[in-house]
């Protein structure tokens, strides 16, 4: 990573019985590492994981984008966004359909890596809440 | 490298009857035939016995549909299913004459691949 970048890594965790299949994607700044860029009509298995990672490429640019899944119940949306300007600023939104649900834990936010952040995002089915990274 | 499966089911048809079930129309609206478990017109299927449709679908944002028309002495059995892209799975039957749907199991577990037991007997049967 070049110094003063900024990187975010996303996993998934799928606690479901979902066949999660990646339908878009992209990076509004950086770019998807490409070990760990998305692809479409990838899958993401019943109890399985998957991890993407979004770098920047300059100076002055930030680590943002998308990645959007589908499932028999509807689309999972995650969105993130670690600034340049104020590395302290990490923004994130994961939305579910109805009958899904999630918990986002941002790991390097205990760390004091403010230039990459992993966020975890673990999908589960709605009702059943994790207690492993209750904050 | 094999195609990804993204939507899956089988359905299972048990002729509870003492007829024979004879396929008279079948077509896979959107998806394909799960290869070993296709359904062809003028196929018979035995008297007691059991047989399964396999449908699937390789394709993004496509589900499955698919139907069986079954003829006998008594009547018929028209069997549709429908596992959506997005949505849950449907499992329908319809009956004529002396022919009654006698159960729809359906085991939804892996919401993606479906497996459904369709039992068809005879009106008159008592157990």
């Amino acid at each position: 990573m070049n110094i003063g970048a900024r990187r975010v890594e996303v996993v998934l965790q799928n606690n479901t019985n979902e066949l999660l299949t990646i339908e878009g994607f992209s990076t509004l700044q950086g770019q998807f590492r490409p070990e760990y860029a998305p692809k479409r009509g990838a899958v993401v298995e019943k109890q399985g994981s998957a991890k993407w990672a979004c770098e920047s490429m300059g100076d002055h640019e930030g680590a943002q984008g998308y990645v959007r899944l589908g499932s028999t119940k509807g689309y999972v949306h995650i969105t993130w966004l670690l600034s340049y300007d104020d590395a302290s600023r990490f923004e994130h939104t994961v939305e579910t359909p109805a009958k899904l649900a999630c918990d986002v834990y941002v790991a390097d936010e205990e760390t004091g890596s403010l230039d990459a952040r992993v966020m975890l995002v673990t999908l589960m089915r709605e009702g059943e809440r994790t207690r492993a990274f209750a904050r | 490298m094999a195609a990804i499966v993204y939507r899956w089911a089988r359905v299972v048809l048990q002729n509870s009857t003492n007829e024979l079930l004879t396929i008279e129309g079948t077509e896979v609206l959107t998806g394909v035939w799960t290869r070993g478990c296709e359904a062809h017109n003028g196929e018979v299927i035995d008297r007691q016995s059991a047989r399964a449709f396999g449908t699937e679908s390789t394709e993004l944002q496509r589900g499955i549909s698919a139907y069986v028309r079954l003829g006998s002495v008594s009547g018929y059995a028209h069997l549709r299913w429908v596992l959506p892209w997005v949505g849950d799975f449907r499992c329908e039957v319809e009956t004529t004459d002396g022919l009654r749907t006698a159960s729809v199991l359906v085991n939804d577990e892996d919401p993606a691949a479906i497996a459904a037991l369709v039992t068809i007997a005879p009106r008159a049967s008592k157990r």
